[in-house]
């Protein structure tokens, strides 16, 4: 799965990124590495960009981009 | 001997970086005050800001480097700073000392960037901002752990705390004399370490190179890229052979060993209750909502809007009667030499005026931004935004600013600052001026009043503002989106988005930027159109031959003489307009208008309007002054009926009226897209630090009024309206 797939308030774990995807390097700076948990915030009114939570803060990133992060949806134990 | 005062003060350079989002700015200015000087980098539009901080008997020159994430240059503000850090600025020696700033409250992303500076090798001081949030957002740092951990002191300031900015600088000025931190323990694969360590026993003596650059040399990154003496690259490229490019780190490898690093860091010294609805959260579940949040959007906006629109007018009106005064005053002290007089009065202190007026607009709009910003609501906006304006290769960013474009296009392109992105923001700065401002509304009112409302009601000219209005915006985004395509062929930078938490914003910190936009735009702004202003003043004021109104007066004469002494003051005034206008008529700009008429013919415009657009290329209100002198009005605005009656009856040597509704569209989509704006040109050059830019803009938008105008009025023509 991919982390535009996953439903608005649940959570994943990266599995990893698309690397040929030059703007994925710069997200992965910004914390979206494998092993690293994700939450999907919520979408614009217009479905695009996505505000999602990792490493403790929040972030809005395109659709087209979110495409490129592999993840797979976690059991939420407590909130990321 | 003399000069040993100059020579007993050192002056050390103090490199400030950080990421975005990390209060950095609030320290710097709470550091050095009004004592900064703000510019641009060469040939880029990345802004400079360079402060002083007295350190002892050491001055600190403290540059303040762009916010970035890494220093992997992806984006012009990162490869700034890298050159920076390495000394590869002109005019900036390297940094003594590196002044990091850390969010207490989101350390492991800004470990990243603080891993990759201290491989850079010089001393380092962290000053770690936030930690009055901490408790807000459940988490218990270590800080002692924390120094422990990265090797270098940290200072904690909140705000402007007195005690904690003397504190810091303490720190500097020892921690100045100091060796370099101690690396940190990454764990890079060993070929590459390896090779790093083999090139590191090849420099010479005289090569000095930190293992940042070492690394970025092998693995062909930017960075001292050229410049590398003969031994030196040969060197390099011999270490190059040592490791293949399988064992390259790309840099979400990089990012990962990084963050394993930060990791282990993190998880010592922080600990996070589970807070179960942030406070940002909270805020959001409103402010973004799909519905709530596009009405809150919506009020903020519109409160901006008005606000600019009406609070600055007693401003304006202020300004416009000083200067008016000050016009009059200097008129009369220079009455004996009329050329000089009008130089003054209409040249000088007119066109300056005509600058400083705008100065209330952009002070309030200023304001508003440095709320909206510092208060994390503008990242917010952006990403309502953004997919309405997406498509056309402008990013939700640029919605804030070419909204308040409506009031007026100079604060609107200063406010694109805001966007890191520099593709993204020219763009966003060449479609701004089409948004209609507040200097077209004169215009719009009195032809609509002259020449719609009488015809088709009031309903039809209220639509007809409206039209004119929604116009210029949305031609705005085809134009953006052919711009993208094919004029700015550099591809954009991701869009993406921090939402910092919400938190208040702080007065002085607010005030100090409203206030230096405020300076920068009078400063230079005010040189440039105070030079256009004189030339315009000399084209409308030469030639100016003494007969021409002694041949005036003379045909005035026997009327003078018959009239009685209670008609007198308006035949006065009558000969003393006729005067002006021809005198006008005669002037290289009057002449220019007559020449130019064949090429504005098309357009339905005579040679008089013709003249009236020539004069209002500095600001396009002028238009109504210029027109009033050219029908012998005499000082007239908007609301003048003397200047509405003379233009609906003007006619053409054929007896057919000059301005019909469709003369007057024309005109008014004329002025809509045209540049006529000293002072937006001004601003465009000054921020994007480009003079090819600025006539680019130029050129485009008075082209594109041509043909609106052209087709609207030939469209019209072909459809019977004339």
């Amino acid at each position: 799965m991919t982390l535009d797939k996953l439903t608005v308030g649940s959570s994943a774990e990266i599995i990893g990124i698309d690397e040929s995807n030059p703007n994925l390097s710069r997200l992965s700076e910004l914390g979206m590495i494998a092993g690293q948990h994700v939450k999907l915030l919520r979408k614009a009114p217009l479905g695009d960009p996505l505000q999602i939570r990792i490493m403790n803060y929040e972030l809005c990133l395109k659709k087209n981009d979110a495409a490129g992060i592999r993840v797979h949806s976690i059991e939420e134990k407590a909130p990321a | 001997m003399t000069t040993l005062t100059a020579e007993t003060t050192k002056t050390r350079t103090i490199a400030f970086i950080g990421n975005p989002n990390t209060g950095k700015s609030t320290v710097f200015n709470a550091l050095c005050g009004t004592r900064q000087v703000v510019g641009n980098y060469p040939g880029v539009t990345v802004e400079k800001k360079v402060g002083r901080i007295q350190l002892g008997d050491t001055t600190g020159v403290l540059v303040d480097l762009p916010g970035v994430y890494s220093l992997n240059s992806l984006s012009p503000d990162e490869e700034i700073a890298v050159k920076l850090l390495l000394g590869m600025v002109e005019d900036m020696p390297q940094p003594d000392l590196v002044l990091f700033v850390l969010d207490a409250t989101n350390i492991k992303r800004n470990l990243l960037l603080f891993s990759q500076v201290i491989e850079v090798g010089l001393p380092i001081v962290v000053v770690l901002t936030m930690t009055d949030l901490l408790e807000r957002e459940g988490i218990e740092l270590d800080i002692a752990g924390l120094q422990d951990r990265l090797g270098v002191p940290i200072v904690p300031v909140v705000g402007r705390n007195k005690q904690a900015l003397e504190q810091l600088r303490r720190v500097l000025s020892t921690t100045m004399e100091h060796q370099p931190a101690e690396r940190l323990p990454l764990e890079y694969p060993s070929s590459l370490e390896q090779a790093v360590q083999a090139l590191k026993a090849n420099l010479g003596p005289g090569d000095q190179l930190s293992d940042f650059e070492i690394r970025n040399l092998l693995m062909e990154r930017s960075g001292r890229a050229d410049g590398l003496g003969p031994g030196l690259a040969e060197a390099v490229e011999k270490a190059r052979l040592t490791i293949s490019k399988d064992h390259w780190l790309s840099i979400s490898q990089e990012a990962s060993l990084r963050y394993s690093w930060a990791d282990s860091v993190v998880s010592q010294v922080e600990k996070r209750e589970t807070v179960l609805k942030r406070f940002s959260s909270k805020i959001d579940r409103f402010l973004i909502h799909r519905v709530y949040g596009l009405i809150f959007f919506s009020v903020i906006m519109f409160l901006v809007f008005q606000s600019i629109y009406t609070w600055a007018v007693p401003f304006m009106d202020f300004i416009d009667g000083t200067f008016g005064a000050l016009g009059e005053f200097a008129g009369k002290q220079l009455e004996n030499s009329p050329v000089l007089a009008s130089l003054v009065t209409d040249g000088i202190i007119g066109g300056v005026g005509a600058v400083v007026i705008f100065l209330p607009q952009i002070l309030i709009l200023f304001v508003f931004v440095a709320i909206l910003e510092d208060s994390g609501y503008l990242a917010r906006a952006a990403f309502l935004m953004d997919k309405l304006v997406s498509w056309t290769g402008l990013n939700g960013r640029a919605f804030s600013p070419m909204l308040s474009g409506f009031a007026c296009a100079v604060p609107a392109i200063m406010a694109t600052r805001v966007m890191p992105d520099p593709k993204a923001r020219l763009s966003t700065i060449l479609v701004t001026p089409l948004v209609s401002c507040s200097a077209r509304l004169p215009v719009y009112l009195l032809l609509i009043s002259a020449f719609i409302e009488p015809q088709f009601g009031a309903g039809w000219a209220a639509f007809t503002l409206f039209g004119m209005h929604a116009f210029g915006l949305i031609l705005a985004m085809p134009i953006a989106w052919f711009l993208n395509r094919n004029v700015l062929k550099t591809p954009a930078l991701p869009f993406v988005l921090e939402m910092p938490t919400y938190r208040m914003p702080k007065p002085y910190n607010v005030l100090f930027r409203a206030g230096r936009a405020g300076k920068k735009f009078l400063a230079q702004a005010g040189t440039i159109i105070f030079a256009c202003s004189i030339l315009v003043w000399a084209l409308s004021y030469f030639p100016r031959p003494d007969q021409l109104e002694s041949e005036i007066r003379n045909s005035y004469a026997s009327q003078l003489e018959e009239v009685g002494d209670e008609d007198r003051a308006a035949l006065e005034d009558e000969i003393n307009q006729k005067i002006a206008g021809s005198y006008l008529e005669r002037s290289y700009l009057g002449r220019a208008g007559k020449v130019i008429e064949p090429v504005f013919a098309p357009l339905g415009f005579d040679w008089k309007i013709s003249v009236g657009i020539l004069g209002a290329f500095p600001a396009r209100e002028v238009i109504i002054s210029t027109l009033g002198i050219i029908y012998n009005l005499g000082d007239v605005d908007e609301e003048s009926s003397a200047l509405k009656d003379t233009l609906s009856r003007e006619t053409r040597e054929d007896g057919s009226k000059v301005f019909t509704p469709l003369t007057a569209i024309s005109l008014m989509i004329f002025f809509a897209l045209c540049s006529q704006c000293m002072s937006t040109l001004a601003t465009v050059k000054r921020e994007l630090n480009s003079w090819k830019w600025t006539a680019f803009m130029f050129v485009y938008m008075t082209g594109l009024a041509y043909l609106c105008s052209f087709l609207v009025y030939q469209g019209g023509r072909l459809l019977g309206w004339s």
